[in-house]
């Protein structure tokens, strides 16, 4: 019994030190890039400020307290749950990722969720059917993960977005058509936005998915119970479905967990290219900016989301196989 | 057969690069043409938005490319590499460091790390490589982590330790022979990862932008319009396709090993 | 019954033709006018707006000042009617229309005149605050629309830096305001201008209707709608696409054949006053010898750096720092002339001593420059190494150093640690002739390069306090020459500000020199 406890009481102790090292790091290395917020502060006017008034405004801010006091305030607040005030933006910084996070979501979300279908799809249908079948699905792979994505966005946009009436070129929905949200016209008007970024950010992720299938694919057909499955009579489907793919899935749990806590971070060159507003381009936007406050709370968030993913792959891992449930 | 096809792409691409000065038809950083010319005979590229040589640029180019990536890959995997060994086969303290260090190198922030990294080294790659393998290695370090345990399980490392082989002797004889096929898997995707990022971070104007790489051509395609007119049939096109293909063939190199990774 | 059939046949068709009849369909009106900015500009009130261009502008929709910049260039009465300067320059008296009203009815008096003068000395705004605490002794209100603004000393300057720069703040919004730094200010943005801020979405769009009650008339466009798209390649798609009917970020100059095709799409070509230059540090050797940096000016050609760059949309950089189009400016040719470049490094004891094609200083230590550029500008990087090439030619080592923004203004701007750094200057700076104390007098504040010159100081000191304007012209010319002997900065060029609109959703666009067509006088009736 002391036993478990104590290897509970590691575990959480491992757990909180980790995490503490994590979150003075995202403090630490914000402050160690030259420069401040009062560059943005004094928007349009940062070409005639006097020097002397902007020592004033950065005493203002407590932008010249010492690290160690800044470091204080940031746990202080930071264990308050307050996640502070972005100077560049003039909101509070939960405001501001709020209003990002469901479009991340969106974006990040529905290009995961079809890079995985058409990945595991794609992985699995050429490596179940054969040699030339297989090599033509990994070549395709292959070159959807040479290609940068970037360069495969603005090439969409180039050719897509930019002749009247073609699909829109910059946001999440057309900002003066005040459509009710969740109504018809408000859903079409965002499925329209969110085409090109979402495919052009499934084939950034879907090769790797593929690969990985066929790998992770390929590492069980010789495995015994697969003869015995199809011995018994079942269909290939059943055997590729229930058997092969089920047992293939760990390490594509582990990674499509590892890619969905990362999603948090948005994806910062796809939604430059869009202007697409997510959290990827907010981070880009305060770290130019020096906003500490929100890059902080952008990184809470993406350590939180991390950590939520693996958590749950972790538990994922378990359901799929039975054989780690016992020990440790 | 792919491997084979694998690679003569890639020898062709470190042909290009080691012998770009001599190839190039002109000194990429110099002015030899007016700007934004199209293809000719005289610029088989056309020339960029200042005048110089795009086929130069290209060639020379690679060289950055190349080199950042393949020296981030090998940083990157030797750290992963032993990282993830020690996390596996270390001794419990050892590993449960191990396995923090790389649970917090994951969510390390690339962006500013890159700005600061830049901001303390000055001019030149060092930043871009620093930051770019701090960034990837904890990947490699749980693939490898993931792969040493299952042949930890295996009953012959069992048997090893029972007659009193050390740890040394195992890692040699029975881990690293385990370990090194994917690891050789990872450090071509490492490769493919940084070359990847080098473009995207050039592209965003935070790499070394006195030195030409393809990364630094499509900043400056994308700068100066080039996406939106003709001109990207032959200055945004080439890079991207270089980059494209040197990639495609470095991972036609790793195929076939991937397999026999897993087998006993 | 076929007599009727026929009629109604013809009628339809004419109804069908008639638009292809009719004149084209450029409009002098319009319903709605779709923007593109690249930024979030916050709240838009005098205190609350984000960058000069197109915060500023954006603000001037929603507030008047007393004077503004006409399509000639020149100052002419805006929400002053008209005004007059006294004898001894003390004492400007401003006579305000009386039909000017505030966006919630109330009258626009004097009394708003003289608090908001009043206002700025004790909030500080970064603009304000030091011009009008140092200019403006007291505002005495003669009656409900005369204000005479008294001065501490006869300052011409006034009417660019203070008459025609500072919105007029509405009384009984403003009184009871309490300003925190950085923060939103509490206060709605209710001003005396030609639209009014309806809705704001953060980091989306703003949306501005007209002022069916403005003093100069109801204004031309019905609504405008500011979206903000961050980059200017995706507002040339948009543009192109007809998403947006304006796009204020600059056409960059390689797309502008491709871009106007003089029916669908038009681009604006203004003069511009942005200046893009190389600013070298007059604290450190070599940079501190006068004859070093002529020496440098000489071997640039800044006409060829021009052309290649911008080609025929830019002016080349004049040696005497005021762009050519200025009132001011006095004309001064570019210098290019590597011969006498060389010959002036030589007599100054810049000799390559030890044969490796590198000069060195006169003791011998080598010459080895790190020029600053900043990554976000393109063009400017561009610069930076077309300047190290003609710099290499006459054996001078320059070596462009890219940083990020931040970390380029830090250096340059706080830590003063750089040798030469290439940046640029917005129009606000160009505008003003005061402007060139401030760059140039040994106090000057925006002195970044710590230039000391005591007869340009002189000459800076007279034209200050001068208020005749024949002798303004003059003592200008003199400044121009001098900086020019002096080559404090090397002078790149100036950008024309180039815009692109679709004529057929409005088509009323004014030119102002100095600010393009996005002015609020392109929406009124004329």
């Amino acid at each position: 019994m002391s036993h478990t406890i104590r290897l509970v009481g590691v575990r959480a102790v491992t757990f909180l030190a980790t995490l503490w090292v994590i979150l003075s790091i995202n403090f630490l290395i914000p402050r160690l890039m030259p420069g401040d917020p009062t560059l943005f502060l004094l928007g349009g006017d940062i070409e005639t400020a006097d020097p002397a008034v902007v020592e004033t405004l950065r005493a203002r801010y407590g932008l010249n307290h010492s690290l160690s006091t800044q470091y204080l305030l940031y746990w202080q607040n930071l264990l308050r749950g307050d996640l502070g005030y972005s100077l560049q933006r003039r909101q509070p910084v939960a405001d501001v990722i709020a209003g990002k996070l469901p479009w991340t979501l969106l974006l990040g979300g529905t290009s995961l969720f079809l890079a995985t279908v058409l990945g595991i799809g794609l992985g699995a249908w050429c490596t179940w059917r054969g040699r030339i079948f297989e090599t033509a699905g990994l070549g395709l792979a292959i070159g959807l993960n040479a290609m940068p994505a970037f360069w495969v966005g603005i090439l969409l946009l180039a050719n897509f977005a930019s002749r009247p009436g073609s699909l829109p070129s910059y946001g999440a929905y057309t900002p003066w058509k005040d459509f009710a949200p969740f109504s018809t016209d408000w859903l079409w008007d965002v499925g329209q936005h969110l085409i090109l970024p979402a495919v052009t950010l499934t084939l950034a992720l879907v090769g790797d998915i593929t690969l990985l299938t066929n790998a992770a694919l390929r590492d069980v057909i010789p495995e015994p119970y697969l003869i015995t499955a199809r011995g018994k009579g079942l269909r290939e489907r059943t055997v590729l479905f229930r058997h092969a793919l089920r047992n293939a899935m760990l390490p594509l749990v582990a990674r499509i967990g590892l890619m969905a806590g990362l999603m948090f971070g948005g994806s910062t060159l796809v939604e430059s290219v869009f202007s697409y507003p997510g959290l990827g381009l907010m981070l880009y936007d305060a770290v130019i900016a020096r906003d500490f406050a929100l890059l902080q709370g952008g990184l809470l968030v993406i350590v939180l989301a991390v950590l939520a993913a693996n958590t749950a792959a972790d538990l994922l891992y378990r359901l799929l196989d039975p054989r780690l449930r016992t020990g440790t | 057969m792919t491997t084979r096809v694998g690679l003569v792409i890639v020898v062709c691409f470190a042909l290009m690069a080691l012998l770009a000065p001599s190839i190039a038809p002109y000194d990429p950083y110099e002015r030899v043409g007016k700007p934004f010319q199209r293809p000719s005979a005289l610029h088989w590229l056309g020339t960029n938005d200042v005048g110089h040589d795009i086929l130069s640029e290209l060639l020379v180019g690679a060289r950055v490319t190349l080199f950042v990536s393949v020296i981030v890959g090998l940083l990157t995997t030797a750290i992963g590499a032993v990282m993830g060994l020690l996390a596996a086969y270390g001794s419990p303290v050892l590993s449960a460091l191990v396995q923090a260090a790389i649970n917090t190198a994951i969510v390390i922030p690339r962006l500013p790390l890159v700005i600061v990294a830049a901001a303390y080294t000055g001019r030149g790659l060092t930043a871009l490589i620093l930051v770019l393998a701090a960034v990837s290695w904890p990947g490699i370090a749980r693939v490898v982590h993931a792969q040493t345990l299952t042949i930890c399980r295996h009953e012959y490392i069992t048997a090893a330790r029972s007659i009193g082989a050390g740890p040394f002797w195992i890692a040699r004889m029975h881990l690293w022979p385990g370990v090194r096929t994917l690891v050789w898997t990872q450090f071509l995707l490492a490769v493919n990862s940084a070359a990847l990022s080098e473009a995207g971070l050039s592209f965003l104007g935070l790499g070394d932008a006195t030195r030409k790489s393809w990364g630094t051509m499509l900043h400056y395609a994308h700068a100066r319009s080039a996406f939106l007119t003709n001109a990207w049939c032959w200055w945004v096109l080439p890079p991207g396709l270089c980059l494209a293909l040197f990639l495609l063939g470095l991972m036609l190199l790793g195929r076939p090993s991937d397999s026999r990774s897993n087998n006993h | 019954m076929k007599k009727r059939f026929w009629v109604l046949t013809v009628l339809l068709a004419f109804a069908l033709l008639l638009p292809l009849v009719a004149p084209a369909s450029a409009q002098d009106r319009a319903a709605r006018v779709r923007i593109g900015i690249t930024s979030d500009q916050w709240g838009l009130t005098p205190y609350d707006y984000n960058t000069g261009y197109p915060g500023y502008i954006m603000m001037s929709l929603l507030y008047d000042n007393l004077l503004w910049f006409g399509p000639d260039g020149s100052l002419i009465p805006w929400l002053a009617s008209d005004y007059a300067v006294s004898e001894d320059g003390l004492a400007w008296t401003f006579t305000l229309r009386p039909d000017a009203v505030w966006h919630d009815g109330e009258p626009v008096t004097a009394e708003d005149v003289a608090f908001t003068m009043d206002f700025i000395k004790n909030n500080q705004h970064l603009r304000w605050t030091d011009p009008v605490t140092n200019l403006v002794a007291s505002v005495e209100v003669a009656d409900e629309h005369t204000a005479v603004i008294h001065l501490t000393a006869p300052s011409p300057g006034f009417a660019y830096l203070i008459a025609a720069d500072v919105p007029i703040l509405p009384q009984h919004i403003w009184q009871n305001a309490t300003l925190t730094w950085g923060e939103p200010v509490d206060v709605p943005p209710i001003g005396s201008g030609p639209y009014k801020l309806v809705e704001h979405q953060t980091d989306v769009m703003y949306r501005m209707e007209a002022n069916p009650d403005y003093w100069a008339g109801p204004p031309l466009v019905d609504e405008l709608v500011f979206v903000i798209i961050a980059d200017t390649n995706a507002q040339m798609t948009a543009l192109r696409s007809g998403e947006i009917d304006l796009a204020t970020s600059y056409v960059p100059p390689e797309l502008v054949n491709q871009i106007d095709d003089g029916a669908n799409i038009v681009v604006a070509r203004t003069p511009g006053y942005v200046l893009d230059y190389v600013g070298m540090h007059a604290d450190r050797p070599p940079l501190n010898d006068t004859a070093f940096r002529l020496a440098l000016s000489y071997a640039v050609d800044v006409q060829e750096i021009t052309v290649t760059l911008y080609g025929d949309y830019a002016v080349p950089g004049s040696p005497g720092y005021v762009p050519p189009s200025a009132p001011w400016a006095v004309s001064i040719d570019p210098q290019y002339d590597p011969e006498y470049a060389a010959k002036l490094l030589d007599e100054a004891g810049y000799l390559d001593t030890d044969g490796d094609g590198w000069r060195e200083t006169p003791d011998g230590e080598p010459i080895d420059l790190e020029m600053h550029t900043p990554t976000n500008n393109p063009l400017r990087m561009r610069a930076g190494e077309l300047v190290a090439e003609y710099a290499a030619k006459v054996g001078i080592r320059i070596q462009p150093a890219p940083g990020e923004f931040n970390t380029w203004m830090t250096t340059v701007r706080e830590r003063g640690d750089y040798e030469m750094y290439l940046g640029g200057w917005s129009a606000p700076v160009q505008q003003n002739p005061d402007r060139m104390a401030q760059l140039f007098h040994t106090e000057g504040a925006l002195n970044f390069i710590e230039f000391s010159q005591p007869e340009l100081d002189e000459l800076l000191d007279a034209f200050a306090i001068e208020v005749d304007s024949a002798r303004r012209l003059e003592l200008a010319a003199a400044i121009q020459e001098l900086i020019a002997a002096n080559a404090p900065y090397l002078c790149l060029y100036y950008p024309d500000a180039l815009q692109g609109y679709r004529p057929a959703a409005y088509n009323g666009w004014i030119t102002i020199p100095g600010t393009g067509i996005f002015d609020k006088q392109s929406f009124l009736p004329r």
